[in-house]
């Protein structure tokens, strides 16, 4: 009987020896065509990856084995895009479609969703990368599957706000949520799906509940005057974790305000208290928010720093959403980029490499 | 909108060809019902069928399906079955689901390379990835599933596995929480049809001739026979009498995606009319060059037509024919007449009698037909909906996959009575409820101010109040960066 115990703790040993090691890192993908891997903790540049040009968007699967590219293809040459997958093991990209801009893998792993216009998603078996039957929808969507992989909720705002929920394991549309104002954006912070609006009467936030098409009463918002004496629009994006939200307007864009109105463009970011509605807090007015993801336990954020309404410079931040410290800071090289958060297997990320960027193998892939 | 228009538009440039399946062999009353907005007419051998068709029999009846991939779907009596997904993807993968409302079905197919091939009962479905002969059956009460040959995974929403050879599942729609697997398949009195017809499909000499084409090769056998041609090489040449032309017994269907289309009397006529090229040889008479492209195409003619009489016949392999030359094979004996009227769907030369003699002298050449007008309640026609609707149903629960060998005691116990099940492997949580689309439009009317364009990074703009009404077109782009 010893002798077994002394096996069984043996084998318990090797097996964690052999578990794999994850790590935390962030995305960057570049219009120049680059993936850039770095330390979430740093922002240490891992590994840069050499891609197409035109790079749009990348994010990863849920066990960081694959990173999912939309970038420029021979089905979409000289524009944008086709969706690629990656896997870091063999440095191979497959082509899974065109056009297709950007991707949203479903968090269990199973499936990969993308659109090519606004007739419905098109879904991918993430593991054979074959393509499964699309799911006619009528939306141009902002996609959001859900943590436990039911549900993937579409955001859209043409015809009219609306959260159209798919049922993943059926492949249909199961219902349509039709949002009473808008525009309307929405972000999942833990289990929960909320959905902001904002009109001229200021911001409303409901939580959405996939199994019903009840809206519950919305809970106001009251963010400051965002508009002011300004006559343009305000771009605003909006990122969740756990019971957070995060509001912030959007720069770096083709309307980016602090060309005209420099008084009423405000940086910075909102923290609001997802099931209250209230705003907790506002921190880091002097950043100018490009782009921006939150970490999963909600205490960080990540974030591109747009440097100015005319120039290209841009700066990956990471901030803590409590009281706004910024944690470490990198000055990425200037052009357009993408961010996406990931665990990745630390045997596949390549050590001593550096800067030097990799080049992949574009081939038909199949598993 | 234009700005979506033009994002669609590299898609709809390099999409996929579209694919077509072939009405075979049948028996009885058999009806096709081709869009929605169809009615159901009788079906037609050779009658192509796309995407979205129904197919159904009543008892009695039978029909063989051809798919253009080489699989084979055959319909028992009192069936109703869909193609609910049937493209090619840019990529060339080809994407197939077919759906099975109630009767009985068989499926002979494999799914090559990344070709994704699924088949949908209520309650479950089969994907099939190498060579399988399955049989379903969707009842009132239950859908069951048997894998003749080969293997196919099964999935229901609370399980998933391997259907192995000589295993079948059964189910209740009603309750996926709970299904059969039997270690036999009860035989049925159909089986036989279905195994023969598969040998008469697999044993084609044809098949060599034409490899780039895998369905109606079979019929070329019986019918005609290969001979070498100098300039074509193998041509195949039809059992004909003396005084015959192509494209003359049958007629010509109008579809919406294809124009008008012939769908051939002959019992050869699938491959001769949709790929290839005639040809009259002399001292042969008319053989067919099969050529090397696999795009189906309606029927490639000459169109001849005056106010009330429209003529066609065939073009010469490589002929790039357009009006008002004379086509390379046309003579009035080539040609076949019927009446013509505007808005015509059809057009049957079958007891047309006022055959031209000068036909010059009265008709044109055209390069096309014109169209009947498309009505935009086309796109809207409603249809009920089918019981195996569900695209795709897997479990997403964990626990409830069946991952091990398939003949584990604990997923299956023999079952001699198909009639009444003495065992069960039952897994997984009671079914949920069912799910309620809702496919009316909001009532809300759209705000002009509101992106069209797709924004999938979900950035919104908040126009000003003064500007909330402001054209889209002068909308900025949010996702297109300052350079």
């Amino acid at each position: 009987m010893r002798t077994l115990s002394m096996l069984c703790i043996l084998g318990m040993a090797a097996s964690f020896a052999f578990a794999e090691e994850s790590r935390s890192v962030v995305l960057a993908a570049t219009r120049a065509g680059r993936i850039e891997i770095l330390d979430a903790e740093s922002l240490r540049m891992l590994v840069s990856l050499r891609v197409n040009g035109q790079t749009e968007s990348v994010s990863a699967s849920p066990d960081g084995r694959t990173l999912y590219v939309a970038q420029e293809s021979e089905a979409t040459a000289g524009g944008c895009c086709g969706l690629f997958s990656l896997d870091l093991a063999t440095r191979q990209m497959c082509f899974l479609m065109a056009p297709a801009l950007y991707s949203a893998p479903s968090q269990d792993g199973r499936f990969l969703f993308t659109q090519q216009g606004n007739e419905g998603v098109e879904v991918f078996d993430a593991k054979l990368l074959t393509r499964l039957p699309s799911i006619k929808a009528p939306g141009a969507y902002s996609l959001h599957p859900s943590p436990d992989g039911r549900w993937l909720l579409g955001v859209t705002n043409s015809p009219a706000p609306s959260v159209d929920v798919f049922d993943v394991g059926r492949g249909v549309l199961a219902r349509r949520i039709a949002i009473p104002s808008g525009p309307a954006m929405g972000a999942w912070a833990g289990d929960r799906f909320y959905v902001y609006s904002h009109d001229e009467s200021g911001g409303k936030l409901w939580r959405v509940n996939p199994e019903s098409t009840e809206l519950p009463a919305a809970k106001s918002v009251h963010l400051p005057d965002l508009h002011g004496d300004c006559t343009q629009g305000v771009l605003l994006m909006m990122a969740g974790s756990q019971n957070r939200l995060f509001i912030a307007e959007a720069f770096g864009f083709k309307l980016d305000r602090r060309r005209a109105c420099a008084q009423e463009a405000r940086g910075g970011i909102y923290v609001i208290d997802a099931s209250s509605g209230g705003v907790a807090d506002y921190i880091n007015e002097a950043v100018y928010v490009n782009r921006m993801a939150a970490a999963r336990d909600g205490h960080e954020l990540f974030v591109m720093d747009s440097s100015g309404p005319d120039e290209d410079g841009i700066r990956l931040l990471r901030i803590d959403s409590t009281s706004g410290r910024v944690l470490a800071s990198r000055e990425s090289q200037p052009g357009v980029w993408n961010l996406a958060l990931a665990n990745i297997p630390a045997a596949l990320i390549p050590r001593g490499r550096g800067r030097t960027p990799m080049p992949v193998g574009i081939g038909t892939c199949q598993r | 909108m234009r700005s979506l228009s033009l994002w669609l538009l590299p898609m709809t440039l390099l999409a996929g060809q579209p694919r077509y399946a072939r009405v075979g062999d049948f028996e009885g009353t058999v009806e096709v019902q081709i869009r929605a907005a169809d009615a159901w007419e009788p079906a037609l051998r050779n009658m192509p069928l796309g995407e979205l068709a129904w197919l159904r029999t009543e008892s009695a009846s039978r029909v063989e399906l051809e798919l253009d991939d080489g699989s084979v779907l055959r319909l028992g009596g009192d069936s109703v079955a869909e193609l609910s997904d049937y493209t090619r993807l840019s990529t060339g993968q080809r994407i197939t689901l077919i759906s099975l409302d109630h009767g009985l079905a068989y499926f002979t197919g494999a799914a090559e390379g990344k070709d994704a091939l699924m088949l949908a009962v209520p309650g479950a479905q089969v994907t099939v990835r190498r060579g399988a002969r399955l049989r379903l059956e969707a009842r009132e009460q239950w859908s069951q599933i048997a894998a003749g040959e080969g293997a196919a995974r099964f999935s229901s929403p609370t399980a998933e596995f391997d259907l192995e050879e000589g295993q079948m599942a059964r189910l209740d729609p009603a309750h996926p929480a709970r299904f059969f697997l039997y270690r036999e398949i009860s035989p049925l009195d159909t089986d036989r049809w279905s195994d023969e017809r598969d040998k008469v499909l697999a044993s084609t000499a044809s098949a060599g001739h034409v490899p780039q084409l895998r369905y109606g090769v079979a019929d070329l056998d019986a019918n005609g026979a290969w001979i070498q041609s100098s300039d074509f090489g193998a041509v195949w040449k039809p059992k004909v009498p003396e005084v015959w032309a192509p494209f003359r017994n049958g007629k010509w269907r109008w579809y919406d995606e294809l124009g008008y289309t012939w769908v051939s009397d002959d019992s050869w006529g699938w491959l001769p009319y949709h790929y290839g090229r005639w040809i009259q040889q002399e001292g042969t008479g008319w053989v067919w060059a099969p050529g090397k492209s696999a795009i189906f195409k309606p029927g490639e003619v000459y169109w001849l037509k005056s106010a009330k009489l429209v003529g066609w016949g065939p073009l010469g392999p490589g002929e790039e024919w357009k009006p008002p030359a004379v086509p390379r094979l046309f003579l009035n004996a080539n040609t076949t007449y019927a009446g013509f009227a505007p808005e015509a769907r059809e057009i049957d030369p079958a007891g047309f009698s006022t055959r031209p003699q000068e036909p010059l002298a009265t008709a044109v050449f055209a390069a096309a037909l014109p169209s009947p007008a498309f009505p935009a309640t086309r796109l809207e026609a409603p249809r009920p909906v089918l019981r195996a609707g569900s695209t795709r149903i897997v479990p997403v629960l964990n626990g409830v996959t069946f991952e091990g060998p398939a003949d584990s005691a604990e997923a299956r116990t023999a079952a001699p009575n198909a009639a009444a099940p003495p065992s069960a492997y039952m897994s997984g949580p009671p079914a949920a409820q069912p799910i309620v689309i809702v496919t009316n439009p909001p009532a809300q009317a759209p705000d002009a101010s509101y992106y069209l364009v797709p924004v999938y990074t979900g950035i919104i703009l908040v126009n000003p109040p003064q500007r909330k009404s402001a054209p889209p077109a002068k909308a900025p782009d949010p996702d297109k960066p300052v350079k």
